[in-house]
């Protein structure tokens, strides 16, 4: 999980990064330009730099986007731990919560929106929280209301049901056929094995909401 | 040291058909296409409240050249992705391939710059700006030209970066839990944890449910991964691991909900030598045969 994103420390690492990528593009353009004898040293030099680049992301573990460390499910998981994800509801006329289709949130998939609400939302002060929240809430309204209408919407706009699904595949709810006129965004905690035999314990912790 | 020096030149600039670089090329702008016309908003991202970006650090932002929120610039920007991805797919010029690779590396991190740039790596679109750009280095081949280092080494340095997706997989696993990732006990606690998560993993409670199972995923997964570059020196290690890795994906996206978006990519491992050894004739028989019919 990322730090303090506005720390020294980041600044610093996201400098270092962008003058990686951009050493990879001056060598790689070196090569291209490069002639006759010259042009197998430029190239040598360019595959060192990737060798040696990768090397040091691999053997320090500090992802270089483009040049990423991969950390597919690396951890020992523990059922008895606690586990934290946001979960968005919308709440409908008669006042009843109904969970929004996470495809609503395009452009941003889900996870992206949790970490955004775990690494920014508590540094706003209540008018940014408010106007945030406002958004979201006309956001999964349209989108909801589209999807009545049996539209599709977010990254099935143009490419329909070919169109690529996020890395992580997300449980759709039922469709609402109804309109929504407010959003409550809720932390969910959880241990596994708990949940697992009981999907319904869960510990919620309403974290914000905007009602029209 | 000379038998290193030797045995790298051999790797990296013994002879190449022209087809892998026009193959490889080709896939990677298609898998890139298809990403992006899967994301169909992007753009738009800039134009949501000041209040999702307020906290942006502009470090992060100027990392991915987002220098200014505007939503016009943006969809221009687009659109010249759109365009120069038909074109490396139709023509392969080089200046679209580096046009591309620029645009892409500015927009698979555009979903992610409000998470803190958490997890890029998994949009899959890193080989397409590694590989791309890489092309644009590298000098544009031809079909009928004649085997060539320049066919070689820009293949050769796109499988080595893809294969270490996997490499790295395994040696994340070895730094953050060590060998005991391995364990029947492990692979059933992530299999609970994933179906407790809000993903798709229908799979989950059989894996969980047959121990020798779980070891056998267990090993074999660490094994593959830590395995994989072996593909890059031998055709047979090459036959067994990306099918074997191909199937895996299948497994991972079924019993965790994780879909691995380069998969199709794994067809960059296809032998293209043998491919244009193997076609060539074919091709030039089918030539022969077809020979245009000419009106009086």
């Amino acid at each position: 999980m990322p730090g303090d994103v506005c720390s020294a420390r980041s600044v610093i690492a996201n400098v270092v990064k962008l003058i990686v990528f951009l050493a990879f593009l001056i060598l790689g353009m070196r090569a291209a330009r490069a002639a006759g004898p010259q042009r197998r040293r430029a190239i040598q030099a360019l595959l060192l730099y990737l060798v040696a680049l990768n090397a040091a992301v691999g053997v320090t573990q500090r992802d270089s986007w483009p040049f990423p460390t991969y950390p597919l499910v690396p951890n020992i998981y523990d059922v008895n731990a606690i586990n934290a994800r946001l979960d968005y509801y919308g709440v409908t006329q008669e006042g009843r919560e109904v969970p929004i289709d996470p495809y609503v949130w395009s452009p941003i998939f889900q996870l992206g929106l949790d970490l955004w609400f775990r690494l920014h939302y508590p540094h706003l002060d209540a008018t940014q929280k408010e106007q945030a929240l406002a958004f979201l809430r006309d956001r999964a309204a349209e989108g909801i209301q589209q999807l009545s209408r049996g539209e599709r919407i977010g990254w099935q706009r143009v490419l329909g049901p070919l169109a690529l699904p996020d890395w992580w595949l997300y449980v759709r709810p039922p469709r609402y056929g109804g309109t929504i006129r407010g959003l409550r965004v809720y932390r969910m905690e959880w241990r596994a094995s708990e949940r697992y035999r009981d999907p319904n314990l869960v510990k919620r912790t309403l974290v914000g909401e905007s009602l029209r | 040291m000379n038998w290193l020096i030797a045995e790298w030149n051999r790797f990296w600039f013994r002879p190449g058909s022209p087809l892998g670089p026009i193959a490889v090329r080709f896939l990677l702008a298609l898998e890139a296409l298809w990403i992006v016309l899967s994301r169909p908003y992007l753009p738009q991202l800039v134009a949501w409240p000041e209040a999702f970006w307020v906290d942006i650090p502009a470090s992060l932002r100027v990392r991915f050249f987002l220098l200014t929120r505007s939503v016009v610039l943006e969809w221009t920007l687009w659109a010249l992705l759109l365009l120069s991805l038909l074109l490396v797919i139709f023509q392969g010029h080089r200046m679209w391939s580096f046009i591309s690779g620029l645009l892409l590396y500015h927009f698979a991190a555009m979903e992610n710059i409000l998470s803190g740039a958490f997890l890029i790596g998994f949009r899959g679109l890193t080989q397409s700006v590694q590989g791309l750009l890489i092309f644009s280095f590298a000098k544009q081949p031809r079909l009928g030209d004649p085997p060539s280092e320049e066919c070689r080494w820009p293949v050769a340095a796109i499988q080595l970066l893809f294969s270490l997706t996997y490499f790295f997989a395994g040696l994340s696993k070895l730094y953050d839990a060590g060998w005991s990732w391995v364990t029947a006990d492990n692979m059933q606690a992530t299999a609970m944890v994933f179906t407790t998560w809000p993903v798709d993993s229908p799979w989950a409670p059989w894996l969980i449910a047959h121990r020798s199972v779980c070891w056998i995923i267990g090993v074999g997964t660490l094994a593959l991964e830590l395995l994989f570059p072996l593909v890059l020196f031998s055709r047979t290690a090459a036959k067994i691991l990306v099918p074997i890795a191909f199937i895996g994906h299948i497994g991972i996206m079924k019993a965790l909900g994780i879909y691995f978006l380069s998969a199709p990519l794994l067809l960059v491992y296809l032998d293209w030598d043998w491919v244009a050894e193997t076609a060539g004739p074919v091709v030039a028989r089918a030539r022969a045969t077809s020979a245009p019919i000419h009106l009086q």
